[in-house]
Order: structure tokens, then C-alpha cells, then sequence
């Protein structure tokens, strides 16, 4: 009998890699089970169900490889076309979609459109096909679980959250302490923009919260915490609707709005391109902090132009509104480097890390 | 919404087995093994290997679900792991018996009609 259990545990050798993983224990305890229920009842039907189980293993086995190569097969047909080498100008481009696809280049085709070099219809195709492919990527990037190219497209939706979400509900919680604009512009300023800010610092608690604790998420985690960089290339993803946000109501703005977004995508490259944290961080400062003054030197110079500003508003107080919203994102990407002051993660390593090179299949 | 279990017929016999004997709860390989004989009078008895071959194909089509026992709850020698039907399972099961009613009420006329 010892004999016995111990060929078959040799034969299950044979199923290909992943199934052994999954299922030689079981396998093995049920034939034992099998074996045991067999011996009770006789020499005989224990001489038949051996036979039978070394029967059924061949076409088993056979089965199982065919299936292991089929499921190969379809998951590097579906993966191979978003899965870019690292470095490719087909992983940069995905990676900045999100500053080319979503900002520069709707921007661009807007602006084409009302100097009458593009029709207006062909614009907003234009615009739509650019909206459908940052949202397909924003899917395929959760389905390939998160690859590189995929960190900076998180953060889109998280300034949406934060300021129709949670400010929203801070607002209707809270009267706006009116009278500090009464006492200093930039006071009130300084507040306003922090308190539409919040909801970001509360949304990075709650997305170390919710990957940390929920255990399908937790290689995620890792990841974050074996580079801090990766957080703050999430938040970096939210400075087109900051962008966009700052020039409300402004008109004839495309220019410097483009060349912000271009400066965004320039600081996403730098940061692509590098291997130290230090300097990934500090592409993503430079970016952040070069393109939000080019947008505020833009309203600046706008001020003057014909859009519908209410009187309290002067040309300083619209370069110095950029200026404190660039100060409150730079706040938040700041954050990330609490998690070098956190206790290292248990299963941290440097393995886990997205920043590794991943070869394609 | 839903998903449509019709694409999923016919079973084989030894799937239709398998389906029925999760249908009163979780069960690991071994008991299913047992269950699947009992159901059809001995004339279906899988291998081990053949019954997870099955187990494979249906967990891959979302029929059955696999969950972790804990290590007491077994007793010596049992597999830790055990299956139970999923919403579509059962689906699946349902729409399969009521295609065998309808064969067998549509052949049961016809043979009314030229009885030997």
C-alpha cells in the first residue's frame, strides 16, 4: 500500500506545474480515501479500483496539459497587445495618455476648431476617440493588475471624488468661514483651496486602508510600499483636472493649457525614464510645479481678455490662486513619503516593486 | 444581470452527477467521488483523477466555487479543500433537468403512440 501511494504521488508529477500546485494534495487524499474504502471491502475491488485509477491517468494527465496550453495560449493573445516592454514608446504613451490623450490633444483640436482649421465636428470626433481610449486603457490597465503604464490613471478620477464627493459633504457639514476672505485674500484662499484638497489626503488614507486590509489587493500594497514613488505618481494623475479646474470661465486659454499638459507629460517621461526614487520624485515636483506656473502665468496674462470675471478679481489674485492650488498638490504628493516612516510591510520586496523591469511575454 | 445558462447544455452524464451531488451543500473530493456513485446507482464511478478534471473545467466556467476548510473541520486524510455550487450552477442544473423533461415527455409520447 505504501508502495502505492507512493507511485501515484510520483505519477502526479507528470500534470503540468500550475494543477500539481492546485490540486496534487487533494488528489492524493481522495485516492488514499479511495484506496482505504476499496481494501475494506475486499482484495478484489481494491485490485480494481488501483487499476481503474491508473487507468483514467493517462487521458488525465493528456487533458489537463492541453488545457494548461490552452489557457496560455488565450491569456498572451488578449495580454500581448497591452503588455509593452518597459521603456517602449508604446509603454511611454500609454503611461502619459492621460496628459496627451485627455489634455493636450482634445485641447489642441478644440483650439484648431475655433481658429477655424478643423471643423467642429471633427474636433469633438476627434475629442471622443481620445476620451474612449484613456477609458479603455483605464479598464485593460485593472484587468493586466496594474501594470506599469497604468499608475498615473488612477488619479484622474480621484480629484472628481474628492471635490464633488467629499467637499460636497464637508460643505453641506460646514458654513465656509466667510469672514477669513475679510481679513486676507490669501487666508481665505489658503483655506478654501484646502478644505476642496481634503478629500485627497483622505482618499490616499483610504487607498492604503483598503489595499493593505483586503487581501486581493494586498499585493498592491506591496508594491506601494516598496516604492513610494508609485503613490505619488498616482496623485501626479490628477493635475489635468486641476488643470482644467483652474482656468474655469477663462477663454482663449488653449495655448498655455496645452504647453501645462505637455510640461505634465515632460515630468511623467523624466520620471519613466529614471531609476531613482529621489529623482522619479523630484520629475514629478518639477512637472507638477512647472505647469501649474505656466498656467498661472497664462491667467495672468488673460486676466485682461474678455471673459466673465467677477470684479474682486485682479490679475494677482489669478496668478496667486494657481499658486496656492499648486501648493496644496504639491502637499499631497508629499504624502506618499509617510510610507518610508511606516514600519517595513511583511512581505515587502524589492520583487514586488512595478518598477522592476517586466519582461513581455 | 444574469448570466444565460442555456449556452452551458447539454452536461455529460458524469457534470450532471457532479452538479446534483453539490446541490445540498459543500462537499470535498471524496464525498463528491462517493455521492456521484450512490446518484446513479453505481453505474457512473469516477477516478480520481477524472473527477478532478471535471472540478477543473466547471471551476473555470464559474459552476462550482472551491473554499479552504480549516484543518479541524476535516477529519484525518480529508481534503482541506471543498466545493459548493455557484448561483450558476444551480442555473445550470435547473435548465438542464427541465431539457431531460422535455426529452422524456416528447419521447414518452411518441412511444405511447407505437407501443411494442
Amino acid at each position: 500500500m505504501q508502495f502505492l501511494r507512493w507511485f501515484y504521488g510520483l505519477l502526479l508529477n507528470l500534470f503540468p506545474g500550475e494543477y500539481r500546485e492546485g490540486y496534487a494534495e487533494e488528489l492524493q487524499a481522495v485516492f488514499y480515501l479511495s484506496l482505504d474504502a476499496a481494501g475494506k471491502k475486499g482484495r478484489w475491488e481494491l485490485i480494481r479500483v488501483i487499476l481503474w485509477e491508473l487507468f483514467c491517468l493517462p487521458g488525465a494527465i493528456i487533458f489537463e496539459h492541453l488545457r494548461e496550453r490552452r489557457k496560455t495560449n488565450m491569456l498572451r493573445r488578449f495580454g500581448s497587445h497591452f503588455n509593452f516592454v518597459p521603456d517602449s514608446r508604446s509603454e511611454t504613451l500609454a503611461a502619459l495618455a492621460p496628459f496627451l490623450l485627455l489634455g493636450a490633444l482634445p485641447t489642441l483640436f478644440s483650439y484648431f476648431s475655433k481658429l477655424g482649421l478643423m471643423p467642429g465636428w471633427l474636433s469633438i470626433i476627434f475629442t471622443l476617440f481620445m476620451l474612449v481610449s484613456v477609458v479603455s486603457l483605464f479598464v485593460l490597465g485593472f484587468i493586466q493588475a496594474v501594470p506599469r503604464w497604468f499608475i498615473p490613471h488612477p488619479g484622474l478620477p480621484l480629484p472628481l471624488l474628492s471635490v464633488y464627493g467629499i467637499f460636497g459633504l464637508i460643505s453641506g457639514l460646514i458654513n465656509f468661514p466667510n469672514h477669513l476672505y475679510g481679513t486676507s485674500w490669501f487666508l481665505g484662499q489658503l483655506v478654501f483651496q484646502g478644505l476642496l484638497s481634503a478629500g485627497m489626503f483622505l482618499l490616499i488614507v483610504l487607498l492604503l486602508l483598503v489595499t493593505g486590509l483586503i487581501p486581493g489587493l494586498r499585493l498592491f500594497y506591496r508594491r506601494l510600499r516598496a516604492d513610494w514613488t508609485l503613490l505619488c505618481f498616482i496623485l501626479y494623475g490628477m493635475a489635468p483636472f486641476a488643470l482644467v479646474f483652474t482656468f474655469d470661465y477663462y477663454i482663449n486659454e488653449e495655448p498655455y493649457l496645452i504647453l501645462a499638459f505637455l510640461i505634465l507629460a515632460a515630468g511623467g517621461w523624466f520620471y519613466l525614464r529614471s531609476t531613482v526614487p529621489w529623482k522619479r520624485f523630484l520629475a514629478l515636483i518639477g512637472g507638477l510645479a512647472l505647469s501649474m506656473l505656466s498656467a498661472a502665468v497664462g491667467k495672468a496674462s488673460l486676466y485682461s481678455g474678455p471673459w466673465p470675471r467677477p470684479q474682486y478679481f485682479t490679475w494677482q489674485t489669478e496668478l496667486m490662486s494657481t499658486i496656492i492650488m499648486w501648493m496644496w498638490l504639491a502637499m499631497i504628493m508629499l504624502v506618499p513619503l509617510a510610507l518610508k516612516l511606516l514600519p517595513p510591510s511583511s512581505n515587502s520586496s524589492p520583487a514586488t516593486s512595478l518598477f522592476l523591469p517586466r519582461s513581455p511575454e | 444581470m444574469a448570466i444565460d445558462p442555456i449556452p452551458y447544455l447539454p452536461l455529460t452524464e458524469p457534470t450532471f452527477y457532479i452538479l446534483l451531488s453539490l446541490l445540498p451543500g459543500k462537499k470535498h473530493g471524496y464525498a463528491i467521488l462517493k455521492d456521484v456513485k450512490d446518484l446513479s446507482g453505481g453505474r457512473i464511478q469516477l477516478s480520481t483523477s477524472t473527477l478532478y478534471t471535471a472540478i477543473g473545467r466547471l471551476l473555470d466556467q464559474d459552476l462550482i466555487a472551491r473554499f479552504s476548510d480549516a484543518e479541524e473541520t476535516v477529519g484525518p486524510g480529508f481534503p482541506r479543500k471543498s466545493y459548493a455550487l455557484t448561483g450558476l450552477g444551480r442555473r445550470v442544473l435547473s435548465a438542464e433537468t427541465g431539457r431531460m423533461q422535455v426529452l422524456v415527455k416528447e419521447a414518452s409520447l411518441r412511444l405511447r403512440g407505437h407501443a411494442i
